[in-house]
């Protein structure tokens, strides 16, 4: 558990991020139009979300090596 | 060029002017811009200078389609839209945003409180009322 507390950070920027693309996804899931300009912005924080796991994901691994 | 356009506009657009729609923007030429496209679409144009008067004209009329200007002189676009929304009259009601700013801040929050389209100003005429058109046919909407 101890190795989550330091990456609270890095959770909640993805919690953040998500919402651009939760509403995207309710859009579509509904039916309805998804203008280009929040497409992009929604893809974009995706692939911030891919970058934010994978630093997690480093970070985790740099600490059992010390453990 | 643009003329020919125009007049291909003219000839192949639905002139209904029952079908309203609400303009809320404090600078005036961008204002007369968007009176302009509305026209090209045949349909009738209602102008609101600010936030709150925007708000009374859209519960009172009733507008297909709501231009809106996301900075406006007493409130900013977020705050009217989230107004818009909780209204019975205007919760469902297309509303188009404008804005000079394009950080996705500004775009994020505008989709999460009920916009249905969004443009970073300047806009060009011809985009415009292509917008408007298919808004107010809610085809896609």
């Amino acid at each position: 558990m101890g190795d989550w507390s330091i990456m609270d950070k890095d959770i909640k920027e993805i919690q953040l991020r998500l919402k651009a693309p939760m509403i995207a996804l309710e859009r579509l899931s509904n039916g309805r139009y998804l203008p280009q300009v929040f497409a992009e912005v929604a893809f974009n924080e995706l692939w911030e979300i891919q970058r934010l796991t994978e630093k997690m994901i480093g970070k985790r691994k740099q600490r059992k090596k010390h453990v | 060029m643009f003329k020919y356009w125009w007049q291909k506009m003219a000839n192949t657009r639905k002139i209904d002017p029952s079908v309203k729609v609400l303009i809320i923007e404090d600078n005036q030429v961008d204002a007369r811009m968007f009176e302009k496209a509305v026209h090209i679409c045949g349909f009738t144009s209602l102008i609101a200078w600010d936030g709150q008067s925007g708000i009374e004209m859209a519960q009172n009329h009733t507008p297909r389609l709501i231009i809106l200007d996301y900075q406006l002189p007493d409130m900013n676009g977020d705050q009217v839209l989230k107004w818009l929304r909780c209204k019975k009259e205007t919760a469902k009601e297309a509303v188009m945003v404008l804005s000079i700013l394009d950080n996705s801040d500004v775009i994020i929050k505008s989709f999460e409180n009920g916009a249905d389209q969004y443009f970073k100003k300047p806009i060009d005429l011809k985009t415009l009322v292509r917008q408007i058109t298919l808004m107010v046919d809610k085809a896609h909407y």
